[in-house]
């Protein structure tokens, strides 16, 4: 195996993230700009029209700080540093042309209402309920006004044939991800190939990157791990623990849980993280390609496999992560509680009595972005572990 | 565009079957011998009616004396592979009032065929379904979008193939009972299914024989001809629906009863599901069961043509699996 070429391929992905690469670029790109918060956005309506998109979600502490001017101090940290763009990249936020914000919580609402003073907003209204017919006709309708909004920014209409490249460039990246998912496991028993950290920096580059430069990169990493594979490569040995990694996203740079766990000596194996595996995992399949199939196939995608946790129901979301827990062989879960969510924090308690039955340990953790509790985090993650360690055998039986 | 590899094989079938069911008579001339009695009407037919004149004339010497589970007609020219569908002898039978035990064979051949492949006979034999399968894929082709079919008028649909096949049988029956006055074979109602069917008008087109478009001997005839040309209508807009005519098929009605109960079998672990809906929206039927069930395995629809597309297009290992005589065929 060529280990430069899998290193090659990682670091491309890293360097994209802390390097904020494509954030500088996209300050020069000459085509419409669209931000987001959050994976309800269909971005595949952008690149049809020669757009480019940029997932704005912030994970610094800094941000966090600037964005408490403007947001109340008891809301997500999420939002607040979302907040502080305008006063912390001033050039990216001048070059947007729009900020599309999913309601998908009161901090989201909110935020686009603040913002919405200083930068053309659209705000998409995300149903509660996401398996009734109802709500997947009004959802359909949602992305349908965002379609019309994005039109009316470039000031023509689009083609089903760009859309359908958009959306068939989509499906290949997902595709990909998803041959990824299957490598991260390292279901051969030799250890995982992938670490969390790592992970986290291919799904994290695909905030902003040019999608199709993104999708080739990530074919790229695919056919390296695969022959790493073959060559007997893991990133992590097979004997550390396996964690699965629930809840709130981890958005670089707060990589501390990641990074606590990493030094602990386990392994994220996998994770239900909107910026993580669930950024582009959920299935696009349109029935045909007419530009109504298109839109609609686009809205399901968002609305259905969604495992965000602001819908009434979370049955399937417990359902998923049981699900991935079992494929990914994890010895427990840590579920990252982002201080101030409400929903997330309603989650984890749920989680608790799913998996209760199960015999699947659990380590719910609440915390921010500050790095005040790293130590106090080390502490509880290397208690967790040792339970981990005693409770294994069980484990294994249970999803084996 | 590319095409995965059940459909690919679906594909294969459909055109096999479609050339054997229609065109098999120009390849076998001879008939073969089949140990199915062979039946024949009680009265003799007299009736002046053009439709007469024009269809019947054909199937007389079929290649198979025996009536499959699918839309193989009469109407096809030169008598086709098999004499005709099941429901036709159904039909015809209990008008003419037929020797029971002429009749019992064929329809332990019907039941076996229909235990055995349920409504994998309208999904990959039927070739009406595999003509409106093609007219579905021109529309997709060319990028023209369908239309939608709404729960209430799945629905409708539901009820309204069980109607026509039930009424049918019932008509066929009465005719030819000594009240009503009506005429048995040399009614107008005689094989009022097969009259109103758009196969009828469609496989002797195929054939390169001329169907018999409109008959106006007298009120009946004509309201049996707008009725045909109203379901030849409805057929042909199977372009904008896909398998439009199958919601409604009476034949289809009769097999979908051998599709719970019968060898035929979908199957879903809903632990593996995670609800993204692309098992309802790529299925032709519109079925939304496969999609919904949350707790149970079995997730066979009345519905179900067995195209496997679900089973295809599931992006979870494992979640879906097409099961035939306890084997599985298809697995996601």
């Amino acid at each position: 195996m060529d280990a430069q070429e899998l290193i090659d391929c990682l670091s491309y992905f890293r360097e994209s993230v802390t390097a904020r690469r494509a954030e500088a670029e996209l300050v020069g790109f000459d085509g419409p700009v669209v931000g987001t918060c959050c994976n309800f956005v269909p971005e595949e309506l952008v690149w049809a029209v020669g757009g480019r998109t940029i997932r704005l979600c912030g994970g610094s502490a800094d941000w966090e700080a600037e964005g408490e001017k403007v947001m109340p101090r008891d809301v997500c940290p999420v939002a607040k540093s979302m907040a502080a763009l305008p006063k912390m990249d001033p050039r990216l936020w001048g070059r947007l042309d729009l900020l599309v914000i999913p309601g998908s919580c009161d901090a989201k609402m909110k935020l686009a209402d603040i913002l919405r003073r200083h930068k053309a907003i659209h705000v998409m209204d995300v149903p509660a309920v996401k398996d009734s017919e109802p709500a997947r006709r009004y959802w359909q309708a949602e992305v349908e006004r965002l379609a019309a909004r994005i039109e009316q920014l470039v000031g023509r209409k689009t083609t089903r044939h760009a859309l359908g490249e958009a959306v068939r460039l989509s499906m290949r990246r997902e595709s990909l991800l998803r041959a990824l998912l299957d490598l991260r496991h390292g279901n051969d028993g030799r250890g995982a190939l992938l670490t969390g950290e790592q992970f986290q920096f291919v799904a994290g580059a695909s905030f902003a990157d040019e999608p199709s430069r993104y999708t080739d990169r990530l074919a790229k990493l695919v056919a390296a791990l695969l022959e790493a594979q073959r060559a007997g490569y893991h990133a992590v040995g097979p004997g550390a623990p396996r964690v699965m990694l629930c809840g709130a996203p981890l958005i670089y740079p707060n990589f501390k849980l990641l990074n606590v766990i990493r030094e602990a000596g386990a392994v994220v194996v996998a994770d239900d993280s909107c910026a993580g595996t669930q950024r582009f995992y959920q299935h696009l399949a349109p029935r045909d390609w007419s530009r109504r199939e298109l839109l609609k196939a686009l809205a399901d995608r968002a609305l259905l496999a969604s495992m965000c946790p602001c819908f009434a129901s979370s049955d399937d979301r417990m359902s998923r992560i049981r699900e991935m827990a079992r494929i990914s062989r994890a010895d427990g879960i840590v579920y990252h509680q982002l201080r101030t969510c409400v929903l997330f924090a309603a989650e984890s308690e749920i989680l608790r009595h799913e998996l209760a039955p199960a015999g699947l340990p659990l380590l719910v953790v609440d915390t921010d972005y500050s790095a005040g509790d790293t130590e106090q985090l080390r502490t509880r993650i290397a208690a967790f572990l040792e339970i981990l360690a005693t409770a294994k055998p069980f484990a294994a039986s249970t999803h084996g | 565009m590319r095409i995965k590899r059940i459909t690919l094989w679906r594909r294969i079938v459909q055109t096999a079957c479609f050339a054997v069911i229609l065109y098999g008579v120009f390849l076998w001339e001879k008939p073969v011998a089949t140990p199915l009695p062979k039946i024949a009407p009680g009265t003799p037919r007299t009736s002046l009616y053009p439709r007469d004149r024009a269809l019947w004339v054909s199937g007389q010497d079929t290649v198979l004396e025996m009536y499959p589970p699918t839309l193989s007609c009469r109407s096809i020219a030169k008598g086709g592979l098999f004499k005709a569908c099941a429901h036709h002898m159904m039909s015809e039978n209990l008008t003419w009032l037929s020797d029971p035990r002429k009749v019992v064979p064929h329809l332990l051949l019907f039941l076996l065929l229909s235990f055995l492949f349920a409504r994998y006979w309208c999904g990959w034999v039927c070739p009406l379904g595999a003509i409106t399968d093609f007219l579905n894929g021109v529309r997709k082709t060319l990028g023209i979008p369908g239309w939608q079919v709404g729960p209430a008028t799945d629905t409708f649909f539901r009820g309204l193939r069980h109607f026509l096949l039930w009424a049918s049988l019932a008509i066929s029956l009465l005719i030819a009972l000594p009240v009503l006055g009506l005429k048995g074979v040399n009614d107008s109602l005689f094989l009022v299914y097969c009259q109103v069917c758009p196969a009828r008008i469609i496989y002797p087109v195929l054939g390169g024989i001329s169907p018999c478009l409109y008959d106006v001997t007298d009120a009946m005839t004509i309201f049996l001809t707008v009725l045909s040309g109203g379901f030849l209508l409805f057929f042909l807009s199977g372009f904008f629906v896909p398998r439009l005519w199958c919601r409604v098929c009476a034949i289809g009605a009769l097999v979908s009863y051998f599709n719970r109960g019968g060898a035929a079998w979908i199957k879903k672990d809903p632990s593996k599901c995670t609800f993204c809906g692309t098992c309802r929206r790529c299925c032709p039927m519109d079925i939304e069961m496969v999609y919904r069930e949350r707790e149970k395995a079995d997730v066979t629809d009345t519905a179900c043509l067995y195209c496997l597309r679900c089973v295809q297009e599931c992006p979870e290992q494992g979640c879906l699996e097409a099961k035939l005589l306890g084997r599985i065929v298809a697995r996601s």
